[in-house]
């Protein structure tokens, strides 16, 4: 082959899928690094599976389901974006107490994951599941709920900095009316419960929860607000002011388009740079559903148990912030459950019958810039293991419950 | 320690002791009450449920009346109060309030600062903002996953341990990823390291779990609070004294064998163990079963004064709801744990809330 990018790549795939899944990294490095993400960018999502079970009755309900099709290596850019989205616009299955609802609202996270920001944010601040989670429903303008009109602006938009208590308070006057039927599931706007007068917010003279939407996206500080959550998703770190401030003005004259802003983050050389590999933690979907491909394991209610155990089940966040990217997923109980997964793994017959068996357990989970470290670990290992199946079956494992393993 | 004895569900406080001396209590559930000759005297008005006649001869506290303001019929919404430490519901918090003491209270060196020892995993109430919390099956006896094989274990081990080193010399993201692999071995290594107990417990879940408690008080690692979150079905909508009565029974086994051990060890007093449900259940019966409600008792055992302590909802006067209305609030009964463990209330709780006084010993 004439290039080896395959650790860039493997880079590439964990910051914008699942995976990578075994194999995968290979089948794209013929192209090199631009072709991968050219392929990612550009790529068309394999078609989705059928849905969930919503109401009652068995089946997979829709953390399993979503967990599955994050193992899909043809799911692309656009799941890795409904999970962004998930996280960022979040809303919880306790609180809701619907699947059904909540599969509305994943639909429309889904469908406007790479489309416009202003069309996103204007579908959820009226959505069922969202009006329940943050107490649109019920909110009457005489006592309206604040909590919405904050989050809009703490969360969504612009900024905990830019957040005073007074545009908390108008935001929630002009957000208020809405109400959810408890039997139907429709959202409806009573204009008895609304303000007839606009009031300010954000400068702006508004009336109903659009205006307020609007005002918010229009905040000179909403762009870069935005775009900087995206490039920290993506890279891993902050950006710097001016990398902020560039992909703020960009995101803004692209009218909120979304996809346009991701690909100016995805094809950021310096996403590639050596301080952006393994700057972060794998969450727990991320680590799961690369280290179950890994072990060629398909039990996707254990896996679903996992990443539960690890604290982060799809549509259960543990608060309206969502999910952090911090240090928790590398604590104790985490390293525990990857051990536990590491200790099923099977005898891979790529492993068992390579040269080089520890190259070969560090292909098939992607890492091809171990850390030299790791690698001692994992050859004293095998020194310790002259036969070729439980050496395949160990290796694997060691890989699979690796610190390097934990690391996106 | 604090050992935090989560009883998820709704547990009923009114059917573990009950108020037996009130005409409005037995008008209330008619056929969904202990007779009144049938419970264990405390104070002249409250009777132990005639299960727990084990632990009522312990030193046990009980605080009466608790709950939260402005309730919620919902487990879940009532649930994320409690394991937040948000009293009235209007303060959410990101960390958990026993996460929270372990924060205060934690040394950063310990293995681990917060244990908890359920089936599913890590809780929110220990959710930390530094503090390292580990979660463990009592099943497991917290050990490292390793190949059966004692040759392979071994040789597993081994590298485990070699990945699981931290060098400040690599990327600090790197390094704590070692740190999570050394901290769970290191957990497990002092667990491994004890002799078993022979302190007899029952083949319960939380005979096991309680005897797990004693021995993570034994391996001194540091270890300040353990969430036990008990089994069983405390949402008893139907059918609620024949499911209650086993509970109590799994409960005064387990925790008489647990007060003993303790007792033994000499440790009564370094140990509070706290019981707390989401709410209690509705002031009258259904059919055979009791709906959601909102105050309820809590059980203290330990290093405490015994007595009855709190006050006691009116069964005359409920909320619009048919609800008792709880005199105590959740912050006032937290507050007595946090003080417990050395906490101001106020640096873990929404407001200044006062402890429930008298309760603690020393």
């Amino acid at each position: 082959m004439a290039v080896d990018d395959r650790a860039a790549i493997a880079h590439l795939l964990r910051r914008t899928g699942f995976g990578p899944f075994p194999g995968q990294v290979e089948a794209l490095n013929a192209g090199g690094l631009a072709a991968a993400v050219d392929a990612v960018l550009n790529g068309t999502p394999s078609p989705l599976p059928a849905a969930p079970t919503l109401d009652d009755g068995d089946g997979e309900r829709p953390p399993e389901w979503w967990i599955r099709r994050m193992r899909d290596p043809g799911a692309g850019l656009v799941e890795k974006m409904t999970w962004f989205w998930h996280g960022l616009l979040t809303t919880e299955y306790f609180k809701v107490g619907s699947w059904r609802q909540l599969w509305d609202q994943h639909q429309l996270l889904r469908r406007n994951a790479l489309g416009n920001y202003r069309t996103m944010l204007q579908e959820i601040t009226i959505d069922p599941a969202m009006l329940i989670y943050l107490d649109g429903d019920p909110s009457e303008a005489v006592d309206p709920n604040e909590n919405y009109s904050r989050e809009l602006q703490e969360l969504f938009t612009i900024g905990v900095e830019h957040v005073t208590e007074e545009n908390v308070k108008a935001g929630a006057k002009a957000l208020a009316g809405w109400d959810v039927n408890w039997q139907t599931g429709v959202a409806t706007f009573y204009p008895a419960h609304a303000i007839s007068t606009p009031v300010m917010f954000l400068g702006r003279s508004c009336l109903r929860a659009e205006d307020v939407v609007n005002a918010a996206i229009d905040h000179p500080a909403c762009a870069p607000f935005v775009a900087a959550k995206l490039y920290r998703y993506f890279h891993g770190v902050e950006p710097d002011p001016t990398r902020k401030a560039q992909l703020g003005d960009l995101f803004r004259a692209e009218g909120y388009e979304i996809f346009p802003l991701v690909d100016a983050i995805i094809r950021d050389p310096a996403l590639f740079g050596a301080d952006r590999r393994f700057n972060r933690a794998r969450t727990p979907v991320e680590y799961a559903s690369a280290a179950f491909a890994a072990i060629a394991n398909d039990d996707i209610r254990w896996e679903t148990d996992v990443v539960d155990e690890m604290g982060q089940l799809p549509f259960f966040p543990p608060n309206v912030a969502g999910w952090p990217l911090g240090n928790r997923w590398l604590a104790a109980n985490v390293a525990v459950l990857r051990a536990h997964i590491g200790n099923e793994a099977p005898a891979i017959p790529a492993i068992v019958d390579a040269a080089d068996p520890v190259q070969a357990a560090l292909d098939r989970c992607a890492l091809y810039e171990v850390s030299p470290r790791t690698r001692d670990a994992l050859n004293t290992a095998r020194a310790a293991l002259p036969n070729p199946t439980v050496r395949a079956r160990m290796l694997l494992g060691l890989v699979v419950s690796s610190p390097d393993m934990a690391l996106a | 320690m604090l050992v935090v004895l989560e009883m998820a569900g709704g547990h009923d406080g009114y059917s573990m002791v009950v108020p037996y001396r009130d005409p409005a209590y037995y008008r209330l559930r008619p056929t969904v009450s202990t007779s009144a000759n049938a419970v264990i005297d405390i104070n002249g008005s409250l009777g132990w449920h005639p299960a727990l006649d084990r632990i009522s001869r312990r030193p046990i506290a009980l605080v009466e009346g608790v709950g939260g303001a402005n309730p919620n019929g919902s487990h879940f919404e009532m649930l994320r109060r409690w394991w937040q430490g948000d009293p009235d519901g209007r303060n959410p918090q990101s960390t958990g309030f026993f996460g929270r003491i372990c924060d205060a209270v934690g040394d950063p060196a310990a293995p681990a600062t917060g244990v908890s020892l359920g089936w599913g995993g890590t809780t929110p109430a220990l959710a930390t903002r530094s503090a390292v919390t580990v979660a463990m099956s009592p099943w497991s006896d917290a050990q490292f996953p390793a190949p059966w094989d004692a040759g392979l274990r071994a040789t597993w081990m081994a590298a485990q341990r070699a990945m699981g080193n931290p060098d400040r010399a690599e990327a600090v993201t790197m390094y704590n990823a070692r740190y999570g692999v050394y901290n769970a071995l290191r957990f497990s290594d002092a667990i491994a390291a004890l002799p078993d107990s022979s302190w007899p417990y029952p083949q319960t879940g939380l005979g096991a779990q309680l005897a797990t408690v004693v021995r993570l008080i034994r391996a001194d690692i540091g270890t300040r609070v353990v969430f036990v979150p008990m089994g069983g079905n405390f949402d008893s909508h139907e059918s609620h004294r024949g499911t209650h009565d086993g509970i109590m029974n799994e409960l005064d086994d387990a925790l008489d064998a647990f007060l003993g051990e303790l007792a033994s060890l000499g440790f009564t007093d370094r140990v509070l163990v706290a019981s707390f449900s989401e709410f209690g259940r509705r002031a009258d019966q259904n059919t055979d079963g009791l709906d959601h409600g909102t105050a309820s008792v809590m059980l203290l055992a330990g290093a405490v004064n015994p007595g009855v302590y709190g006050q006691r909802p009116s069964f005359t006067a409920l909320d619009r709801d048919g609800n008792l209305i709880a005199p105590v609030g959740m912050g006032e009964y937290y507050a007595v744990l946090s003080s417990f463990m050395g906490v101001p209330p106020s640096s873990v709780l929404p407001g200044n809330p006062v402890p429930v006084p008298g309760i603690v010993t020393a």
